[in-house]
């Protein structure tokens, strides 16, 4: 047996939200995620961990304890953005937006060779959503970026 | 830990598709052989695994689960709707089937395979076969 699960790629997010239950029907519903399993903390109420698939990827979300981390609702923000590569964005985005997710950044087509949009979902989580556009080899993308920056300096 | 009160429901027909691409891990494909001669149950599927790879390769329960929630996920493979031994509640005790398009993946995978193999046993990394009949 391996020591790392087949399964699981090597970076797996755990997700701290107010209320684990509607969280999953949400991440279910909007992005088409799929629950294996959820164990319940000993008040019976409280998820002190559960397991999503989502397209390859698995992802956990867990309610917010007083030891544990903090939720995005709790600090007012988040710090991680959630990167999702998917066939075809705008389905996605719109099916996440029509399902309650806030739009931070309309998709469109960006430099950088992604069609591309941010959203923050219900419970506070920042995830980017993109669809590969153009295959860029690195310089190009260099290049692309400083052309973007000299653009944008005078703003 | 237990698997779960979270069936292992495909999603709903409107749900989205994130990734529309199949992931064919070792333990994907194996779990695909074991079911091309019929339905398994999950202990059942362990077992051939076990039989075929003459014990040289053990998928372990969390493997299977977690491979048979994306397969199903996936679109290639079912679960029964009855529970042939009467056991609904037992996870090890639910039956699985290839779909279509589980089969369709499953012979080109194993194609694919065979082509690699066959490259490897020419370019000696491998022998050839010995008795094989012309």
């Amino acid at each position: 047996m391996t020591r790392v699960p087949e399964d699981f790629r090597t970076i797996t997010p755990q997700l701290t939200v107010n209320g684990v239950g509607s969280a999953i029907e949400w991440y279910s519903k909007a992005l088409g995620a799929n629950e294996l399993l959820r164990n319940m903390a000993p008040d019976g109420t409280s998820v002190m961990h559960a397991e999503l698939l989502l397209g390859d990827s698995r992802f956990f979300v867990v309610d917010e304890f007083p030891e544990g981390a903090k939720s995005p609702r709790s600090l007012g923000g988040s710090g991680v953005t959630l990167h999702l590569y998917v066939e075809d964005v705008d389905t996605m985005f719109d099916r996440a937006v029509a399902a309650g997710a806030e739009v931070l950044l309309p998709v469109t087509d960006q430099f950088w060779g992604d069609r591309y949009g941010m959203l923050a979902d219900p419970f506070g989580h920042r995830w980017s959503i993109a669809s590969r556009i153009e295959d860029l080899s690195p310089k190009a993308l260099q290049e692309r970026a400083a052309t973007w920056a000299k653009e944008n300096a005078h703003e | 830990m237990v698997i779960s009160n979270a069936d292992h429901k495909p999603l709903s027909g409107d749900a989205p598709e994130p990734a529309g691409r199949v992931t064919i891990t070792p333990a994907v494909f194996q779990i695909m052989v074991a079911l091309a001669d019929g339905e398994l149950h999950g202990y059942g599927i362990m077992q051939d695994v076990d039989r075929v790879t003459n014990g040289e390769t053990k998928i372990g329960p969390g493997t299977l689960y977690r491979s048979i929630q994306r397969m199903v996920v996936d679109g290639l493979i079912e679960e029964l709707d009855i529970a042939l031994d009467g056991e609904a509640d037992d996870d090890r005790r639910r039956y699985y089937r290839l779909t279509e398009r589980g089969r369709a993946v499953a012979t080109a995978e194993a194609n694919r395979l065979a082509m690699l193999v066959d490259a490897a046993r020419e370019r000696r990394l491998i022998p050839k076969r010995s008795g094989r009949k012309r």
